[in-house]
């Protein structure tokens, strides 16, 4: 939002530092630390985010001895590239930060994300992936009930390629195509690769395999051609079970076949979005694997939530329904 | 305002309109879709449809700005603006070829020198040329690049091609293909959600007609 006013100006300022506010009051109640990640670092630092986000995106400075640095496109990336290179087995780390991404946008120029996240290293069992769901649920709730998240286990799709004998550059391809659901260029890609014709049903129906978890559970099952898909299957059933004893399950749209911007999450990922935005309020997921570009593999799954959404959203439900504008019941709180 | 709970998809006007009004027809939508109307916008009451015509170049930002639910656009469109559309169904019509087209049918300098190229798609031929590790200078031109090559303002053109009839007649050759293109229903990631049950009925609808 962009105002000629600066009494408007400050309008905006005090709503964001409210809903900011009201989250981290919620984090540092579940006993998670403040961390900042930096603004800016050398290019080398996000290597690892080249091919997924593309160098394109990512805002460049050169510094006095000729470095190229840039400034923080991704806030998980930078706390991450910071803490595992001193990681230390045992170590368990609840953290949260609330801190500005910025990105290099053909549109825009340059952009601004505010984003209040959460990181939770350490910790690798599913009771961990339950917690940090049902905090990101928790979150969304606490500013409108009228959401949807989106939740998948990428374990399913991850163990499918597995099976194929295709290279990582067409593997990237063909998981373009499934970011995109385009079930034409998928059946093109199957045909020209090829690939067998098991993997390529597989392939085509996945894209199908979305809505109520019983029903995409059953489905998913006779796809399962492996260990690693198999679970996928296992932990969406468990996961349903537990938001169903939360009372989430209205919000919850399964997705078997989803594959984020940033490509780099195993297991668990989720997406939540209000409607009237038409990008996600919120992300997350489990991303162990990517750690491993830093040195280590360590357990990490995590989340962030787009503040100016949020703090937007709650400017329109004050101009609805006037200045003492009810926050939904935090469902927390009453736990 | 009635529009509201209307699935609203933005079809681009010109040759896509008419492809996409027989296709809807045909699968029992657009009753009330004239092509040959000057109207921006048609609405199909019983279905609850919203048709919004705007220019090709316009429909993504339509679609993934949320003005629009679902859009009805070429693929070349998609590429040009590197969308992140969901692309729910290949429509079966405006097949064509991106090539590379040039005065003879092989390219006029070697790797080693900048190559010209006149196009409407710069980002396709940026990328394109780009993983192929040959440089270029993008002529950016608005339509008629055929005629870049001939007065000598590129040394080859990037371009839509459907039947060829266009380059043979200004003796312009095709050095290499690069991607087929053809008509796709695409959704915002948001609309899909939200809508899904809406767009899935759709889908399989024009899916039967398509196919």
């Amino acid at each position: 939002m962009e105002y000629n006013l600066i009494q408007k100006e400050i309008d905006l300022f005090r709503e964001r530092y409210k809903t900011r506010r009201i989250i981290e009051d919620i984090l540092i109640k579940e006993g998670y630390e403040y961390f900042e990640p930096s603004s800016f670092d050398d290019m080398d630092r996000f290597l690892p985010l080249m091919n997924t986000m593309g160098q394109a995106s990512m805002v460049k400075l050169i510094a006095s001895d000729s470095r190229i640095l840039v400034l923080n496109p991704d806030n998980t990336t930078s706390i991450i590239s910071r803490i595992v290179p001193l990681w230390q087995d045992g170590m368990k780390f609840r953290l949260f930060y609330s801190a500005t991404a910025s990105r290099s946008d053909r549109e825009l120029g340059i952009s601004e994300i505010r984003q209040v996240g959460v990181e939770r290293l350490g910790e690798s069992d599913f009771k961990t992936d339950e917690e940090i769901i049902l905090l990101a649920l928790d979150i969304l709730s606490q500013f409108s009930i009228d959401f949807v998240m989106e939740v998948s286990n990428s374990k399913f799709v991850d163990g499918l390629l597995g099976e194929t004998d295709l290279s990582p550059v067409e593997k990237r391809r063909l998981r373009g195509l499934l970011y995109r659901k385009d079930k034409q260029g998928i059946s093109d890609f199957a045909k020209a690769a090829p690939l067998p014709e098991p993997i390529s049903n597989s392939l085509l129906s996945i894209l199908n395999l979305q809505g109520d978890a019983e029903d995409i559970t059953a489905q998913g099952e006779r796809f399962c051609i492996n260990q690693k898909m198999a679970d996928s299957i296992r932990e969406i059933t468990a996961l349903k079970k537990f938001l169903d004893a939360y009372g989430y399950l209205d919000n919850v749209s399964f997705d078997l076949s989803m594959i984020t911007e940033l490509d780099y999450y195993d297991g668990l990922m989720f997406k939540g979005y209000y409607p009237g935005y038409f990008k996600d309020a919120l992300s997350g997921g489990r991303y162990d694997s990517f750690t491993e570009d830093y040195g280590k593999k360590i357990p990490a799954i995590g989340f962030s939530l787009d503040l100016d959404q949020v703090t937007n959203l709650r400017i329109k439900q004050k101009e609805k329904e006037g200045e003492d504008f009810g926050l939904p019941q935090n469902r927390r709180s009453q736990r | 305002m009635r529009i509201l709970d209307y699935l609203k998809i933005a079809v681009a006007k010109g040759r896509t309109e008419k492809g996409a009004a027989e296709i809807f027809k045909k699968a029992g939508f657009g009753k009330y879709v004239d092509p040959d109307s000057r109207k921006l916008t048609s609405f199909d009451d019983e279905e609850k449809i919203a048709y919004i015509y705007v220019k090709p170049v316009d429909v993504t930002t339509y679609v993934q700005k949320g003005a629009a639910d679902l859009g009805v656009i070429g693929k070349d469109m998609l590429l040009e603006n590197s969308s992140s559309l969901y692309e729910l169904l290949d429509l079966g019509f405006g097949k064509c070829k991106m090539v590379v087209a040039g005065k003879e049918n092989k390219y006029p300098r070697g790797k080693e020198e900048t190559l010209r190229v006149a196009t409407s798609y710069p980002n396709i031929a940026r990328s394109y040329f780009g993983h192929r590790n040959q440089k270029i200078i993008s002529v950016n031109l608005g339509g008629s690049v055929e005629l870049a090559p001939l007065l000598g303002l590129s040394d080859v053109i990037v371009d839509l091609v459907e039947t060829g009839r266009t380059l043979r007649a200004n003796d312009l050759y095709v050095i290499e293909e690069i991607c087929s293109v053809s008509t796709k229903l695409v959704s915002n990631r948001v609309s899909y959600r939200f809508k899904h049950q809406r767009v899935m009925e759709l889908v399989k609808r024009l899916e039967e007609v398509c196919s």
